[in-house]
C-alpha cells in the first residue's frame, strides 16, 4: 500500500463505511422503541411505501457498500501508478455522499416513527407526516455534499494526463493506394452474460412487483420503463463496427446507431493509450469525461484516441488499435 | 484488418482485396467466425465499385476462406488449411531472396510465373 492507495481507501471506502455502520447501529439500538413494519415513503404528507423495519436500517449499509467498493477498486489499479483521474475522484466523494444521504435518510425515518412497540405496531394513520422527512432528506443531501467536498480536498489531486506514447508512424502509401482498416469492437462475452442476467432477473422483479402491488404501481411502471430503456441502451452499445479510412474515424453500433465520428480534417492527433478496467471512464458503453473526452469503452487494454481540432477526444477500445492509429495518421499527415 | 488496393496498379482491384484478404488469414490475423465488413461498407470505405468487393467476396468463398450467408454477410470459417508451413515457405523465400539480391518485384514476378 502506497500512501496514495491508503488515502484512497481510507476516504472513498473506510470513511463511508464507517458513517453507514454508525448509523446502522444507532438504528440497532432504537429498535425495541420501533413498529415491525415501518413507513419507508411518503408521497407528499402522507405516507404510502411501507416495508420491515430491517429494510432501512441494511439498505443504507448494503448499497453504501456496493457502490464504495466499487468505486475504491476502480481507482486503485491506477493509484497503485501514482495518480488518480478527476472522475476517480468524483465516483469516490460521491460514495462519501451517498454514505450520508441513506443514513441521514434510513436514520431519519426511523427516528420519527419511535413511537410504537414491537408488540403494539404503529396505524397507519398515526404515521408520521411528510414534512418531517422532507426536511431530513434536505439537510442529508445539504451534509453530504459539505463532507464530500472535504473528501475530495482530502483526496490526491487529479492528474488528468497519461503517458503520451510515440507518435503515430503513417504507412507509407503512393497517391494512387486507399487503406482501410475495419474492426469489430464488442464486450468480452462473460460481461454480456452477466450484465444481461441482472436486467433479466431486475425487469422480472419489476414485473412481479408490479403484478402483485394493489395499488401505487405507477412508479414500478416507470421503473420498468427506465430499465428496459437502459436495457435497451446497453444492448444497441455492446458492439461496435470501427472503421479508419480516408474518411477518418468512424464507430457504429451494430445496430447502425449511435453513431460517432471524426472526419480525417478535423484530427489533430492519434494515439494509442491503456484503459484500465471500470477506470477512469467509470463503467462501460459510451462514456463521457471531463473536458470534452468521450469514450466507447468496451473492455481493458489499448484503445484508439482521437484528437478532434476542438482539443475533445474521442476513445474506442479495440483490438488491433495500433493498425487503426497508422491508418488515420496517414489520411490526417495527408490533409495537414 | 487492413485492407489496401491500388487504383493504378495492373491487377484488378478485386484481385487486389482478395489479396488483402487472404494475407491477413495466412498471416493468422483472421479468426474462425469473424465477420468480414459488409461489401457495401467496405466498398464506400475504400470508394470503389460494391461489385467489386463481392467479386473478391465470391473468389474468396470458392477458396474455401469465407462463407456467404444471406443477411449475415461474410464470415470467416472454420479453418481448413493450415498456413503454417507457406508462411515458413514465405518467410524463408523472402530470406533466400535478399540474400541473392532479387527484389520484391522480381520475386513476385517469378512466383507470378511459377503459377501459370
Amino acid at each position: 500500500m502506497t500512501r496514495i492507495t491508503i488515502r484512497i481507501a481510507v476516504v472513498g471506502l473506510v470513511v463511508p463505511l464507517m458513517i453507514s455502520i454508525a448509523a446502522a447501529i444507532l438504528m440497532v439500538s432504537w429498535l425495541p422503541t420501533l413498529p415491525g413494519v415501518v413507513a419507508v415513503h411518503w408521497g407528499g404528507a402522507e405516507a404510502d411505501g411501507f416495508a420491515p423495519v430491517w429494510v432501512p436500517i441494511v439498505l443504507p449499509l448494503a448499497i453504501t457498500g456496493i457502490f464504495t467498493a466499487f468505486a475504491v477498486g476502480s481507482s486503485l489499479g491506477q493509484a497503485r501508478n501514482g495518480s488518480i483521474t478527476r472522475n476517480q475522484k468524483l465516483l469516490l466523494v460521491v460514495g462519501v455522499w451517498l454514505s450520508v444521504v441513506m443514513s441521514a435518510t434510513g436514520a431519519g425515518s426511523l427516528a420519527i416513527q419511535r413511537t410504537g412497540t414491537l408488540a403494539e405496531p404503529i396505524r397507519p394513520t398515526e404515521y408520521p407526516d411528510g414534512s418531517a422527512i422532507a426536511l431530513i432528506l434536505i439537510s442529508g443531501v445539504g451534509v453530504g455534499i459539505v463532507l464530500a467536498i472535504i473528501a475530495w480536498l482530502a483526496l490526491p489531486k487529479a492528474d488528468d494526463a497519461r503517458d503520451e506514447s510515440a507518435v503515430m508512424e503513417p504507412i507509407a502509401i503512393t497517391e494512387t493506394e486507399r487503406l482501410t482498416w475495419m474492426r469489430t469492437a464488442r464486450i468480452s462475452s462473460r460481461l454480456l452474460l452477466g450484465i444481461s442476467l441482472i436486467f433479466t432477473i431486475a425487469i422480472i422483479a419489476v414485473a412481479i412487483a408490479a403484478v402483485s402491488a394493489q395499488s401505487g404501481s405507477g412508479g414500478l411502471i416507470f421503473a420498468g420503463i427506465v430499465l428496459f430503456a437502459a436495457a435497451l441502451m446497453f444492448a444497441t452499445t455492446a458492439a461496435w463496427r470501427v472503421t479508419a479510412d480516408s474518411r477518418g474515424l468512424i464507430a457504429r453500433s451494430w445496430m447502425g446507431w449511435p453513431r460517432v465520428r471524426v472526419r480525417a480534417d478535423d484530427i489533430r492527433s492519434v494515439r494509442i493509450v491503456t484503459v484500465g478496467a471500470g477506470g477512469e471512464f467509470g463503467g462501460y458503453g459510451i462514456r463521457w469525461g471531463f473536458g470534452g473526452r468521450m469514450g466507447i469503452i468496451l473492455k481493458a487494454g489499448p484503445a484508439l484516441e482521437v484528437t478532434r481540432r476542438s482539443g475533445h477526444t474521442v476513445l474506442v477500445t479495440v483490438d488491433d488499435a495500433e493498425t487503426g492509429a497508422r491508418v488515420l495518421a496517414t489520411y490526417q499527415t495527408q490533409d495537414a | 484488418m487492413l485492407f489496401r488496393v491500388d487504383t493504378a496498379a495492373e491487377i484488378p482491384l478485386w484481385e487486389q482485396l482478395s489479396g488483402s484478404i487472404r494475407a491477413s488469414a495466412i498471416a493468422g490475423q483472421l479468426r474462425a467466425g469473424e465477420r468480414l465488413p459488409s461489401a457495401r461498407d467496405l466498398a464506400a470505405s475504400l470508394d470503389i465499385n460494391v461489385h467489386t468487393v463481392l467479386r473478391a467476396y465470391q473468389l474468396m468463398r470458392d477458396e474455401g476462406l469465407i462463407e456467404l450467408r444471406r443477411g449475415r454477410g461474410a464470415i470467416v470459417i472454420d479453418r481448413t488449411h493450415d498456413y503454417g508451413d507457406l508462411r515458413a515457405a514465405i518467410a524463408h523465400t523472402v530470406t533466400e531472396a535478399r540474400t541473392l539480391g532479387v527484389s520484391a518485384t522480381a520475386l513476385t514476378a517469378l512466383i507470378r510465373e511459377a503459377y501459370q
